[in-house]
């Protein structure tokens, strides 16, 4: 755990008279699978919001590598290395699976408009690398079968599946996964858990994952972070969490702390 | 008789394919922004105007420099392409003008309908400020007929050459543009965006240039349009693209909002129907054409080629 990949610094961020994020900070570091859990309207996909820039912060930064990438657009984030998924699933359901994630994997073509357009040799060859590296996606997360199916008639684990595909085809150096879990029968979070750490290790990832299943998350995650009422009350690795007693005051609504955040 | 439909035939598959042009102006920016840009009629006329001054045209007397003209005309073809890029370009100040302050501030979509007209409404009159009310006819000796008979005779029919033209770039730029948006790179992009801004945005797409490249490619089509009617008819006035541009409005409801291939049937249907009514009693055309589209509205909504619900939350 030497070099933060990703650093969130005193981040706020107030929506009206709610403020969903309070002075939040914390890094992660490369390679580990970092959870961020804490009751419902925590903060947590606000957090990812501001981390892939789709809301601007009130205040504080995200630091990427050393670097504040605070007022970078989405699309460059992702060109850095930093991509996720959603809660409630944002596929192009118009597109075939393999489409979904050709889209994803536009950018590393390295053949221009005008080479498309001539069909150029240079095209035919980023195309063929193009469609293996969809292809070898789809066997990766067992999903070659559907290829041309549409996204949007897929089973709902599938849709999971395909939407982490995508995302993995951006080649991230980090990837936010915004309740994987969620919707899913217990044989097919085991699944999910082997997969994550798979993935990991294949694609040399760094994970960040919002799940309500705290649980699962205990086992796969490195460390961890809980957020309530938009403030972090906890830090650390999934033992000294579990037994923060304000990590236990807000899930069980007591107040073993003698401190409300 | 069968000379005489083949001649109707092509003039209304020429006119249809330029309605189709407008119309799949409409469907680029629909899709990316989910509204209509009311400025295309006005890109349509400047398109036919710039191509009327790259040949050399001079301006009128009505103009705001009558007499002035350049020093040499380009050949038809190359002006054309010019005048295409030329509305492109106009085309992407209408987005900054008309669009991007209203989407930066998160105002209502709607809204871009009024200050895409109004963007319109000052084109237009600014043609009409620097050329004048007055019609134009394109040069004819570096026209797109230069060295071509005026009628072809083909299966015996007498075919105006120049309708033939009209059709053939008309295709060109369909089937151009329908495979790019298929094909391509940057046309899976667009799609991606038409479908989700946000998610392509997280995929690394990068959105906002995707809107501006729609812009482009409708202001370049609508030009074009303008530019092949001005040559096959002539310019009859700065307003001239309006009517084509409601005509286009028309044919993009008829085909579906926001479907390619919707936008090219509805043109070709369109253009058809109007040929067929009788020159006797051409006063009907435009009634026939607003018919037809009630009709299909009636029977389907979402139009030929529509999606059931256009709605998003």
């Amino acid at each position: 755990m030497s070099t933060a990949l990703l650093e969130v610094r005193d981040l706020s961020c107030r929506f009206g008279g709610l403020m969903a994020l309070d002075g939040v900070s914390f890094s992660v570091a490369s390679g580990e699978i970092f959870g961020l859990i804490g009751p419902n309207g925590a903060g947590k996909t606000t957090l990812f919001n501001l981390v892939s820039g789709l809301t601007p912060p009130s205040s504080g930064s995200v630091i990427w590598r050393g670097a504040a990438i605070t007022d970078l657009p989405p699309h460059r984030r992702n060109r850095l290395g930093l991509a996720r998924t959603f809660q409630n699933l944002r596929l192009f359901d118009d597109l075939s699976v393999l489409d979904n994630l050709l889209v994803a994997l536009e950018r590393h073509s390295r053949s221009s408009s005008i080479d498309g357009l001539l069909c150029t040799a240079r095209h035919r060859q980023a195309e063929r690398q193009r469609r293996e590296a969809a292809w070898q996606l789809l066997e990766e997360l067992g999903l070659s079968a559907l290829a041309d199916r549409q996204a949007g008639t897929l089973a709902y684990g599938d849709r999971r599946r395909l939407e982490m595909a995508r995302a993995l085809g951006t080649d991230p150096a980090l990837l936010l996964l915004d309740e994987p879990a969620a919707g899913l029968n217990p044989a097919e979070k085991e699944g999910l858990c082997a997969l994550i750490q798979e993935l990991r290790q294949r694609h040399r990832l760094t994970v960040m994952i919002i799940e309500h299943h705290v649980p699962l998350l205990m086992r796969l995650c490195d460390r961890m972070a809980v957020l309530d009422f938009g403030v972090r009350i906890a830090l650390g690795s999934p033992n000294v969490v579990r037994r923060d007693p304000r990590v236990i005051a807000a899930y069980l609504g007591g107040d073993a702390s003698g401190e409300t955040p | 008789m069968i000379e005489a439909l083949l001649q109707t035939l092509l003039n209304g598959a020429a006119s249809g394919g330029v309605y189709a042009l407008v119309a799949l102006g409409y469907t680029l920016v629909f899709s990316v922004l989910g509204v209509i840009n009311f400025a295309q009629g006005a890109l349509f006329s400047l398109g036919g105007y710039l191509t009327y001054l790259l040949m050399g045209g001079r301006i009128g007397v009505n103009g705001a420099l009558p007499g002035w003209g350049l020093p040499a005309g380009l050949p038809f073809w190359l002006a054309l392409l010019l005048a295409a890029a030329g509305s492109g370009l106009v085309a992407l100040l209408v987005e900054r003008v008309a669009f991007a302050p209203l989407r930066r501030r998160g105002a209502e979509p709607l809204l871009a309908l009024i200050t895409s007209l109004g963007a319109g409404v000052v084109l237009v009159n600014l043609l009409q400020i620097l050329m004048g009310a007055e019609g134009y006819a394109f040069p004819q000796e570096s026209g797109a007929l230069a060295g071509l008979p005026e009628v072809l005779m083909i299966g015996g029919a007498r075919i105006r050459t120049i309708q033939l033209l009209l059709l053939l770039v008309c295709s060109a730029a369909v089937v151009g543009l329908s495979l790019w948006l298929e094909r391509s790179r940057g046309g899976q992009a667009l799609r991606a965006v038409a479908e989700d801004a946000t998610t392509a945005q997280l995929l690394g797409i990068n959105s906002d240039a995707m809107v501006r490249l729609a812009f482009v490619l409708s202001g370049a089509l609508a030009g074009l349009g303008g530019s092949l009617i001005g040559m096959s008819v002539s310019l009859p006035g700065p307003y001239f693209g309006i009517g084509y541009g409601l005509k286009g409005l028309a044919v993009l409801v008829l085909g579906g909002l926001g479907s390619v291939p919707g936008a090219i049937a509805g043109g070709l249907l369109m253009g058809l129907a109007e040929a067929l009514v009788p020159a006797e009693a051409s006063g009907w055309r435009d009634a026939l054409a607003f018919a037809i589209l009630f009709a299909v509205l009636l029977l389907r909504p979402s139009g030929l080629l529509g999606r059931r619900t256009v709605d998003k939350v």
